[in-house]
C-alpha cells in the first residue's frame, strides 16, 4: 500500500516538474495539452466564481495567457492545478477590483444576475432524473449562498482539494476554510430538503 | 436551546462537512453523537446528498472555447518570442557598441600619440581631418552597424504595431 502511495506521489511529483519545465520553456504543445486536461474543471471553478457563464469564458482565455506569461514562476513543487486556480482566482479578484471596490462577499449575489447555467444532460432514466432534480436544486442553492462558500465547497467537493490546497489558491486561513465548508453545506440545506420534497 | 448543547451540534456538524479530515479521536465522538441526535444524522444525510449533487455537476467547456484558448495561447506565445527575440538583439547590439567604443578609444589615443610624436602632420586642418576620420571610423561606425542589425530586424516596425494594435 505504501509503495503504490509512493508511487503516485513519485509520478505526481514528476508530472509537476516536467510541467515546470515546459512552463519555463513556454512549450505551446504543453499549453495545448493543459487546457485540455483543465478545460472542466477551470470552467467549472470560475463558473462558481463569478457566477455567469461569459464571463466565466472570459476569464478561462485570460488565465491561459496568464499562465503563459507568469509560467515561470510555477517551481513544480506544489499540485499545478491549485496554481492554476490561485492563478484565475486572483485574476477575478483583480478584475472586479478595478472595476468597483468590492470584496468577494459581493461578486456575483446578484439576485438580478443572469443565473448560472447548467446544461441539462439528454434523455435519462428515472435515477438520473432524480439526480438531476438534486443538481437543478443544488444549483439553485448555490446560486444564492454567499461566494466565498460557493467556492470553497467547488474547491472542496468538485476539485477535491485538500484543505491546506484551498488556503493556498483562496489565501484564506485553514480554520477559515473549514468555518466555510460547514457554513456552506448548512447554507445548501434549504435547498437539500426542498429537493426531498 | 442551551447554548453548551448548540455548540455540541456545531462541533459535530463541522465534523461531518470536514469528513475524511478529522481525527480517529473525533470520528468516535462523533459516531457518539449522532447516535442520539436526529438533527445532526438529518444533517450527515443533507451533507451528503450534497456533496454527491456537487459532484455530478455537468459543467463542460465549449470546444469552441477550447479551440479559441488554444489559438490566443499560441498567439501571445509566439509575441512573447519575438519579443524575447528582439531583445537580445538589442543586447548583442549594445554590447557590440560598447566593446567597439572602448577599443575605438584605444585606437584614437594611440593614434593621437603617434600624431604628436610624428612630424608629418604639420598643418592642423590636417590634424582635424585625421582627427575626424579616426572618429569616424572607429567611434561612429559600430553604433552604425548596430543601427542596421535592428533596422534589419525589423525592430522598429515591431514596436509601431504593438503600439498600434494597443
Amino acid at each position: 500500500m505504501n509503495a503504490i502511495t509512493y508511487c503516485l506521489v513519485s509520478t505526481m511529483a514528476d508530472e509537476n516538474a516536467e510541467i515546470a519545465r515546459g512552463l519555463r520553456r513556454r512549450d505551446p504543445d504543453l499549453l495545448d495539452q493543459l487546457i485540455e486536461k483543465y478545460q472542466h474543471r477551470l470552467l467549472r471553478y470560475l463558473l462558481h466564481l463569478t457566477g455567469r457563464r461569459e464571463l466565466a469564458e472570459d476569464f478561462f482565455q485570460e488565465t491561459w495567457i496568464r499562465v503563459l506569461e507568469r509560467g515561470r514562476q510555477y517551481d513544480g513543487r506544489r499540485e499545478f492545478s491549485a496554481w492554476l486556480f490561485a492563478i484565475a482566482r486572483n485574476l477575478v479578484m483583480d478584475s472586479f477590483r478595478r472595476k468597483q471596490p468590492v470584496s468577494l462577499d459581493t461578486v456575483s449575489n446578484d439576485e438580478d444576475a443572469a443565473p448560472m447555467e447548467i446544461p441539462a444532460s439528454g434523455p435519462t432514466p428515472f435515477d438520473s432524473t432524480v439526480q438531476n432534480e438534486q443538481n437543478q436544486q443544488i444549483c439553485s442553492g448555490m446560486e444564492k449562498i454567499a461566494v466565498e462558500y460557493r467556492e470553497t465547497l467547488a474547491l472542496r467537493f468538485q476539485e477535491g482539494m485538500s484543505l491546506e490546497e484551498i488556503a493556498n489558491v483562496t489565501g484564506a486561513p485553514l480554520g477559515t476554510v473549514k468555518s466555510r465548508i460547514y457554513r456552506g453545506l448548512a447554507a445548501l440545506e434549504p435547498w437539500m430538503k426542498g429537493s426531498r420534497l | 436551546m442551551k447554548p453548551e448543547k448548540q455548540e455540541l451540534h456545531e462541533r459535530a456538524r463541522m465534523m461531518i462537512a470536514l469528513g475524511e479530515e478529522v481525527s480517529a479521536s473525533e470520528q468516535a465522538w462523533l459516531a457518539d453523537h449522532v447516535e442520539f441526535c436526529a438533527a445532526c444524522r438529518g444533517f450527515i444525510e443533507v451533507a451528503g446528498e450534497a456533496i454527491g449533487s456537487m459532484r455530478t455537476i455537468p459543467v463542460t467547456a465549449d470546444v469552441s472555447l477550447v479551440s479559441m484558448t488554444k489559438a490566443r495561447v499560441r498567439q501571445r506565445a509566439q509575441q512573447l518570442q519575438l519579443h524575447q527575440e528582439r531583445l537580445w538583439v538589442i543586447s548583442m547590439c549594445c554590447a557590440a557598441v560598447t566593446l567597439g567604443t572602448a577599443i575605438s578609444t584605444f585606437a584614437l589615443w594611440q593614434g593621437f600619440v603617434w600624431m604628436g610624436l610624428g612630424s608629418w602632420l604639420q598643418s592642423t586642418p590636417a590634424r582635424f581631418g585625421f582627427v575626424g576620420l579616426g572618429f569616424l571610423a572607429l567611434a561612429v561606425m559600430p553604433a552604425v552597424l548596430a543601427a542596421v542589425v535592428l533596422l534589419a530586424h525589423g525592430t522598429h516596425m515591431a514596436d509601431y504595431n504593438e503600439n498600434y494594435q494597443g
